[in-house]
């Protein structure tokens, strides 16, 4: 890489010397002489390199004219195209101006300021004398106190400090009203309660559902419910209908699908995304989160990634005009564990 | 404080007289003369730090203008902004104001992408910026609680992401907290109560954005400026770690000088002199970065003979 003679003291090469018998040390090879820039010799190119400065300087100038020309000169109507370019020249803008000043200032260090280099010592963070003087001023102060003679002010004190702030953390109990985990066991789910789809609410009849079809499902009367968006994040399902030979049903569950019609909270039991993706194929269900997967016929067992537990199924029916029922709410607590979860 | 001679300066020039203004009533004097000539490293290894903190004075001034604009409620509403596909559209209030600055007010929606990419270029650069002082082990004695403040700075800069990230209200924001609320609720013993505490009920509820917001625009960046204030004045404590230098005392530290445009020079990734510290990179020597106080014992032993001769032939020829 160029012409490293110049960096040596005396001759490039040799910088470690051995006496007889001794152990051979690192010469220190001193600072390598001071290499004047082409600006520093040539009067000429100390006035390129001012012009270049000067240029970049402009060019920054330009950036900050064009970022008022995209701003005042672009009437914003509602298409994409518009704000697109008018962000594209605003940022464009602002690039050039900032870019402009920073290599521009730069350009003139390298090319025009001295360059020598300077050393400066370095000091102990504290010197005996200094932690001397401490000591002595601390233990005044600490006997003008008096707080060693007095171990009554000193324990009333400490008690009264660590009593003081609590009202401080106490005073946020009303962060929610609501704490009792038992909220987390209840769904909107209960006998009765149709299948519609989300978002509109309409019913589904168990003859809409053919095999290999998947529905996103939410609880009857959800989208009319006081707490909406809390009891969606609980009660969403997905529904999806499967051959019932390829249903492996424990014992317990056998009336919980309708057909081969299945339905399972749509919420992971690992961190709570929605367990979106449906593979018709495999019978595999996906969360784009984590890539936790369960397979619907296991029940929605885990067979990949973080999630903990099984996705719980919601027991379906169908009523009398055809329509799906649930025939109760989740048997336990959707979505992730914690602790009052068990 | 009186001083024992008369202070007879007469500025001359109207410039020179708002400066005297100001010398003689906070003294600018002093604070010049100890900082106008201090010197900083050239090595563009030491940029890292720099890119972070002008990162957050970046992040400072875009996301003061976003506050101007956002409106950080779960009410729900109907959007009417100029976004056509989105007209009509069931959202809340957050979200549509955050639409707002993109569609409909001039500059916000490259203000909501500068915002952005500095808080990307935030995280990374405090990471680089930490890589770099642990492999050239600047974390050491006496540096060590300037480590600890800069880990802590790091997961403030991760606590300011995620609140950011949450604000929108968008899709992304409600998978992000999401996994927040599992990952709270799986707390032992406590979880169940701080997750509820922190959503004011059962998720999502409609306080959490107000509440990230203000953790987002005011805690969370107080502290991150408090702990930057402590970070750099124990560098200034403890000056920087640049390698000691051919001909340069271990006990100083070396560099190019810095007035008056310190932080451009810094900018440049190398400079004439950066070469100077390169022979020693190899050595162990090298590493004794920072103070090597008389009391404390080289972490290293000496260095073999041989290893300085190629190292610094190797420099030589580098």
């Amino acid at each position: 890489m160029g012409d490293h003679s110049h960096g040596g003291p005396k001759s490039s090469g040799t910088v470690a010397t051995a006496g007889q018998g001794e152990v051979e040390k690192f010469q220190d090879p001193g600072l390598p002489p001071h290499r004047p820039r082409l600006a520093d010799k040539d009067p000429r190119a100390e006035k390129r390199a001012e012009r270049q400065v000067a240029i970049l300087f402009v060019i920054s100038i330009i950036g900050t004219l064009l970022f008022f020309v995209g701003y005042f000169a672009i009437r914003l109507d509602d298409t994409i195209a518009t704000l697109r370019l008018q962000n594209f020249l605003l940022g464009m803008g602002t690039c050039f101006a900032m870019l402009g000043i920073g290599v521009g200032i730069v350009h003139w260090a390298k090319t025009l300021m001295p360059d020598h280099e300077i050393a400066e010592e370095r000091h102990e963070v504290r010197t005996e004398e200094d932690r001397q003087i401490a000591e002595t001023m601390v233990g005044e102060i600490i006997e003008e106190t008096g707080i060693k003679r007095r171990p009554l002010i000193r324990n009333t004190l400490l008690g009264a400090m660590i009593l003081a702030p609590l009202p401080a953390i106490g005073i946020f109990r009303d962060l929610s009203k609501e704490i009792d985990p038992d909220v987390l066991r209840h769904t909107m789910w209960d006998a009765g309660v149709r299948l519609t789809r989300d978002p509109d609410g309409t019913p589904i009849r168990a003859s809409d559902v053919t095999i290999g079809s998947a529905f996103h499902v939410i609880p009857e009367g959800l989208n009319e419910a006081e707490h909406k968006l809390e009891e969606k994040a609980k009660a969403v399902v997905l529904l999806m209908r499967l051959h019932p030979d390829d249903l492996n049903v424990s014992p317990g569950r056998e009336d919980w699908n309708y057909n081969g019609i299945v339905a399972y909270s749509k919420i992971c039991t690992h961190v709570g995304c929605p367990v979106a993706l449906y593979e018709q194929q495999t019978h595999h269900l996906l969360c784009p989160c984590h890539q936790s997967t369960f397979d619907l016929t296991q029940e929605c067992k885990v067979i990949f990634g973080p999630a903990a537990h099984a996705l719980p199924q919601l027991p379906i029916s169908v009523d009398d005009e055809g329509y799906l029922i649930a025939t109760s709410d989740f048997h336990e607590p959707v979505g992730p564990s914690y602790w009052e979860r068990g | 404080m009186s001083s024992s001679a008369p202070d007879t300066y007469t500025p001359k020039t109207g410039l020179g007289r708002i400066s005297n203004f100001v010398d003689t009533r906070v003294g600018v004097s002093p604070i010049v003369k100890e900082f106008g000539r201090k010197i900083f490293p050239d090595h563009w290894s030491f940029m890292f730090g720099e890119v972070a903190l002008y990162s957050f004075v970046i992040l400072l001034m875009s996301g003061t203008f976003l506050t101007f604009f956002f409106d950080p409620s779960m009410a729900e509403t109907h959007y009417e902004g100029s976004y056509v596909p989105l007209q009509g559209v069931e959202m809340s209030v957050a979200y549509a104001s955050t639409l707002d600055i993109s569609f409909d007010i001039r500059g916000g929606l490259f203000m909501r992408q500068l915002h952005h990419w500095a808080a990307l270029l935030f995280v990374a650069s405090v990471s680089v910026h930490m890589l770099r002082v642990f492999f050239t082990g600047a974390f050491r004695r006496p540096r060590e609680l300037n480590w600890v403040v800069g880990c802590v700075l790091l997961i403030l800069a991760l606590a300011a992401g995620f609140t950011g990230y949450s604000l929108p209200d968008d899709l992304l924001s409600g998978n992000g907290l999401r996994i927040i609320d599992g990952v709270i609720k799986a707390i032992p013993l406590v979880g169940t109560y701080i997750s509820m505490f922190l959503f004011g009920g059962e998720f999502p509820g409609t306080a959490i954005v107000g509440r990230l917001y203000v953790l987002h625009i005011l805690l969370v960046p107080a502290i991150i400026l408090l702990m930057i204030a402590i970070h750099l004045f124990m560098v200034v404590v403890h000056k920087h770690t640049q390698y000691p230098g051919p001909a340069v005392p271990k006990t100083t530290s070396s560099a190019s000088p810095s007035v008056p445009f310190t932080r451009r020079r810094q900018a440049a990734s190398s400079s004439s002199s950066s070469a100077s510290w390169l022979p020693s990179l190899p050595t162990s020597r090298s590493f004794r970065s920072g103070i090597t106080a008389p009391t404390t014992p080289p972490p290293c032993p000496q260095v073999p003979s041989l290893t300085g001769t190629s190292a610094g032939s190797m420099a030589r020829s580098a």
